[in-house]
């Protein structure tokens, strides 16, 4: 019996079997492959999309549990023009990705960081920004948020070299 | 590489090309290494022209295959190497960029196909031929260069920072300076001026004494069909206006967007998906498994018994996953279970002890060096793939 959810706006009902975790629905019943596989155990955050605004790691949240819910991927953090969103804008100017695998999970976690926080201080950003980075942009993310939340514009210059 | 050049030449019977008795073209030394790196031309095989084609499927006219201008200015750049966050496809197009004094903003690149037409050295030997009209020079040209052509081309390889330092230097600001001479000739017919009297600027050939601007993309068409010059004049650094600066990557972009492709996001029509357990001791193999806990998988389609590894296909990674992971997969050791860092540093030591090991170092005088008491140290790296941190 097909899944009744909403993606970025948009209802949709999923053909997947119950078991399968949110992820690979995702990815491969509806194509959208900016939300990354890591691990698959929710140990990395490389899957991390919005249900109903919390930042949820996709990989091992069965899409049983979405069921009527709202789902909010990195495709859908553009406005309806195609404007980024201001974190996107401050992923830019910051020049925070390297690889940039691991970028869709930390942005989607950043933005419902700071909708929950307003400003948040460095010690939230510790708390709350778990998502791993093989590339170690942790300093730049930092940056990139305290320029999206406006707590540091001198952040928005690009940042040095990271390779 | 097993070479024979002129077999290779008959078949391609590559044309003449407009444009090609106007330039002189230098056998041996540097102009040749340019001409060889600049990669296809239109070379008149098949590989070439399906490369041509494929780059210009979308519009646009493609100069020297790496680089292609729009009518409506845009200036893409094909790099042959992987830029996985360092930055060097940035690089890569802020050089060629500069010599072709183009607009910045307009610049894009992408990687240039994985197929044979952009990595293969008889395209290269065709282009020889081509632009000389004259098959046979090939050979005249050393083995070794076109053993260097081969290795350049034939892989898309990354790695020793040669991307910058070939690609970048040797290919690209040369495409780019070749080009802007091309389109600046161009220019100089179309405006009726001597080509002395025009400068280039931002996407733009101007002619200052009458004020008159060509954009590149109304010059590309044309200047595509001319002839590339293989030692065109590099821009003096004090020139620079896009190299030596810290330009903003131009892959970003697509990273913060989740629009950029990594390997797991290709796909195919009906496409599948496997998963694979390999013996988990090297020399191991597959002694047995029974298959049907993971065909009871809904989605699983296909079991595969390999001589050493089992494999899931599936309709999608979370049923081949989940069917890999409901076997229980038996395999030999292949006699190599026991072996361990320490076996493996035992094995070392006894070989040292044989006197059969090599020594990579042993010059000099150590207690002249170091005085009555030298220091000594014991190194020891386990066997490890690569150099992980
Ligand atoms: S893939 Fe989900 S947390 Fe790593
Ligand atoms: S940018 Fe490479 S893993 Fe984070």
């Amino acid at each position: 019996m097909a899944i009744q959810t909403s993606i970025n706006g948009k209802p949709v009902a999923l053909a997947a079997e119950p078991d399968t975790p949110l992820l690979w629905v995702i990815r491969e019943e509806l194509g959208l492959t900016g939300t990354k596989f890591g691990c698959g155990i929710a140990a990395c955050g490389a899957c991390t999309v919005h249900v109903n605004g919390e930042p949820t790691r996709s990989c091992s949240l069965p899409v049983s549990e979405v069921a009527g819910k709202s789902i909010t991927t990195i495709e859908g953090l553009k406005s309806a023009d195609g404007t980024l969103h201001a974190v996107q804008q401050a992923w830019i100017s910051a020049q925070v990705p390297q690889c940039g695998y691991c970028q869709s999970g930390q942005i989607m976690a950043a933005v419902a960081l700071i909708e929950k926080t307003g400003s948040p201080s460095d010690a939230q950003i510790d708390e709350a920004m778990t998502n791993i980075c093989r590339c170690g942009t942790y300093p730049r993310i930092r940056k990139a948020i305290h320029a999206a939340t406006g707590q540091a514009a001198k952040a928005t210059k690009p940042a040095e070299g990271g390779a | 590489m097993a070479d024979n050049p002129t077999a290779d030449m008959q078949a391609a019977a590559p044309a003449k090309r407009k444009g090609v008795k106007r330039r002189a073209f230098l056998i041996g030394g540097v102009a040749v290494v340019g001409a060889g790196l600049f990669g296809i031309s239109i070379a008149d095989s098949n590989a070439a022209k399906s490369a041509k084609a494929r780059l210009e499927s979308d519009g646009g006219h493609s100069f020297a295959t790496w680089l292609k201008i729009g009518e409506d200015d845009s200036i893409t750049i094909y790099s042959p190497h992987t830029d996985i966050g360092q930055g060097s496809n940035t690089g890569l197009a802020q050089m060629l960029a500069e010599e072709l004094d183009a607009a910045w903003d307009q610049v894009r690149v992408v990687s240039a196909p994985a197929e044979p037409a952009f990595a293969n050295v008889g395209l290269g030997r065709a282009f020889l031929a081509d632009m000389t009209g004259q098959p046979a020079i090939i050979n005249g040209i050393p083995q070794s260069f076109l053993s260097f052509i081969a290795r350049q081309m034939n892989l898309q390889m990354t790695g020793g920072s040669t991307a910058l330092r070939f690609t970048g230097r040797v290919t690209f600001q040369n495409v780019g300076a070749a080009t802007r001479l091309a389109l600046i000739e161009t220019a100089a017919t179309r405006l009726d001026v001597p080509a002395d009297e025009l400068t280039t600027q931002d996407s733009h050939v101007i002619h200052a004494k009458s004020g008159r601007a060509l954009r590149y993309g109304e010059l590309a068409a044309e200047a595509a069909t001319l002839s590339l010059d293989n030692a065109p004049k590099l821009k003096d650094p004090s020139q620079y206006r896009i190299m030596r600066q810290s330009m903003q990557r131009l892959d970003i972009p697509a990273k913060v967007d989740g629009s950029a492709q990594y390997g797991m996001d290709f796909s195919v029509p009906d496409m599948r998906v496997a998963t694979i357990m390999a013996a988990p001791v090297r020399g191991g193999k597959l002694t047995s498994v029974d298959t049907a806990p993971a065909l009871a998988v809904k989605g699983v389609e296909k079991v595969i018994k390999l001589d050493d590894a089992v494999a899931v296909v599936a309709k999608g990674y979370w049923p081949a996953i989940s069917g890999l992971r409901a076997l229980t997969p038996q395999f030999s050791d292949g006699g190599n279970g026991g072996i361990s860092t320490a076996s493996i540093f035992k094995a070392q030591d006894d070989l040292i002890a044989k006197g059969e090991a090599d020594s990579t170092a042993g010059d000099g005088d150590v207690q002249a060096g170091l005085g009555a008491k030298p220091i000594e140290a014991t190194y020891q790296v386990p066997f490890c793939p690569d150099r992980p941190f």
